[in-house]
């Protein structure tokens, strides 16, 4: 695209556009050998939906023109002589129209905890404070449910109702325990109870996930493996267990935010994840672990009032 | 409560009566004495058969009254003759239920002979010498051994070998029928090892063994007892761990956690005594 442009005096500028929807300091220079192999330089515009500080002084220095959305514009031409620098935003603006594509982030974790960990009805500004959640991010994880129908909101914008367990499988449908998860496993040769015994006395930040979670939250086949998220792999020490690989029936996790420390459960003297935290992870788990997430999904369902709060 | 147990907890109760006047020269051991530390360690296996094991200290065995006239007069007869020779030490009651009498082979005055000379009130017959015993008269705790049958309200107070005492005898006793006859070892002995090496705490059982290997009567015994536990626990694939996988093998518990567990608790022991 050409863009003719015309200084006090009257005479033309011509500058050629080159649209980027994204530009780093790192790309650059590889920009710069694209216009220069083209022949151009000055007369070159880069236009970008926003340039970071460091970008634009990169391209003043390179003497590239330029504009962005937000209305950071400096065009600088030695004839006929012609000059405007004009300031815009200084950080990139929340993406907020940007449709969330997928649930598997940490972004979108901490939005799906807020939404199903506290009972409805409740408007996002609110519940994203209390749940030390980004509200962008909120608005666009809830435009995911409401396109796949598994939330009601009024017309005033507020949740109105939400089945947490149709949202516990949407999540699951994306996150996955394992990857999204630290994991290293670890022999208590005692067995799993004694890793729970230990567990009530833990001087450590710690919850309790995975099979052994759900028996505590609704009681099922005797866990074969304690999965206990922890801050650090350190925890194996205080606990008196050993890394191992055949017979492990530990396994610690250092997680992938800190939102499954947040609004846990106490079951038997333990510190259990929140049960929707507890079937997602017990949803995309190894072996039998999905038909216990399954269980656990029953269980919340019918107990609400035990362990969701209210905003 | 099965029934089994019961019947064998009164027949129990019924040997240390009559045993009474004797009671201070005896130690209860075998699987009573390991259901009495460690319970059924959640295995849901039968823990012990009917049987009662107790071991006797010679050297505080008084000549009176005789072991043949206590054990005669509450009801109890020697057991039955097996493989066509009569098992010295062993005495049943009118239900079959047996009831062991057992010297640590080194403490008897006839080692080599089966059954254990004990002077002559007592005989030859009355006990029987078993290798590894001898850390059962070192370790061990008087503890109330209550009747597990509403109507019986006894509870008697007698000693009960320690969980390092039972260990080294258990070791003993996998280790010798390992290299003599192995068609006689049972899985439940090593399975026994398990619960034990499993239920009590680390520091416990290595104090336990610390005061063994200090005491003249038991010093060799332990020793060996824990040469015969590497052979037979020195590794995920050795022999005694088989034979644990294989008692526990209708219970649910995962075979490569119970090798990888029974290995780590053996070593934890012997790191303690290399």
């Amino acid at each position: 695209m050409i863009m003719m442009l015309r200084t006090p005096s009257g005479a033309p500028v011509q500058l050629i556009v080159e649209a980027k929807s994204l530009l780093r300091p790192d790309t650059l220079a590889q920009l710069e050998q694209q216009l220069a192999a083209r022949g151009l330089g000055s007369e070159a515009l880069v236009v970008a939906p926003y340039l970071s500080p460091a970008a634009r002084r990169q391209l003043a220095n390179r003497g590239l023109s330029f504009a962005d959305a937000t209305g950071n514009v400096r065009i600088a031409i030695d004839d006929p002589p012609f000059f405007i620098e004009l300031a815009g935003a200084e950080r990139a603006p929340q993406s907020d129209e940007q449709p969330l594509r997928s649930l598997k982030g940490r972004g979108s974790a901490r939005a799906l905890r807020a939404l199903c960990d506290f009972a409805p009805p409740f408007r996002l500004r609110p519940l994203a404070e209390r749940a030390g959640t980004n509200l962008a991010m909120l608005s666009r994880v809830l435009a995911i449910l409401e396109g796949e129908q598994l939330v009601t909101r009024d017309d005033a914008g507020s949740v109105v109702n939400l089945p947490v367990s149709g949202v516990v499988r949407r999540w699951a449908q994306d996150y996955e325990f394992g990857r999204a998860n630290t994991v290293r496993t670890f022999l208590d040769p005692r067995g799993v109870r004694s890793t729970l015994d230990k567990l009530r006395q833990a001087p450590f930040r710690y919850a309790l996930t995975g099979s052994a979670g759900a028996n505590l939250v609704a009681p099922i086949a005797p866990a074969r493996m304690a999965t206990v998220y922890v801050e650090s792999f350190t925890a194996a020490a205080a606990l008196g267990i050993r890394e191992a690989g055949s017979g492990s029936n530990v396994l610690l996790a250092v997680p992938f935010d800190d939102v499954v420390f947040e609004r846990t459960i106490v079951r038997d003297g333990i510190v259990v994840v929140s049960p929707p935290q507890l079937a997602a992870d017990l949803l995309t788990g190894p072996g039998r672990s999905p038909a216990e997430g399954d269980q656990v999904l029953t269980w919340l369902e019918a107990n609400t009032e035990v362990w969701r709060a209210r905003l | 409560m099965i029934q089994m147990y019961v019947e064998a907890r009164r027949t129990l109760l019924d040997a240390l009566d009559a045993l009474e006047p004797q009671l201070d020269s005896i130690v209860i051991v075998g699987a009573q004495a390991i259901y009495l530390h460690v319970g059924d360690a959640d295995f849901g296996v039968a823990p012990f058969t009917t049987d009662g094991d107790l071991a006797m200290d010679p050297s505080l065995l008084t000549d009176e009254p005789s072991l043949i006239a206590l054990m005669n007069a509450a009801g109890f007869v020697p057991g039955p003759l097996k493989g066509g020779a009569a098992q010295p030490g062993t005495w049943v009651n009118g239900a079959g239920i047996a009831i062991d009498l057992l010297v640590p082979a080194s403490l008897g005055k006839r080692p080599g002979h089966r059954g254990a000379d004990l002077g002559a009130s007592h005989g030859s017959r009355a006990a029987r010498n078993v290798a590894g015993l001898e850390g059962a008269l070192v370790d061990k705790q008087r503890m109330a051994i209550p009747s597990l049958d509403g109507p019986d309200a006894r509870v008697r107070h007698a000693f009960v070998a320690g969980p390092s005492g039972l260990l080294v005898s258990k070791f003993h006793k996998l280790g010798e029928r390992s290299h003599n006859d192995p068609a006689r070892l049972k899985d439940k002995d090593a399975l026994d090892v398990y619960r034990l090496l499993r239920e009590v705490p680390a520091a416990q059982l290595v104090s336990g063994f610390e005061a063994l290997r200090h005491n003249a009567i038991s010093e060799a015994a332990t020793r060996d007892g824990l040469a015969y536990a590497r052979q037979m626990f020195g590794s995920p694939t050795a022999a005694g761990v088989d034979m644990v996988v294989r008692a526990l093998a209708t219970t649910g518990e995962d075979p490569e956690f119970v090798r990888a567990s029974a290995a780590a608790l053996a070593d934890d022991l012997f790191v303690e005594f290399d």
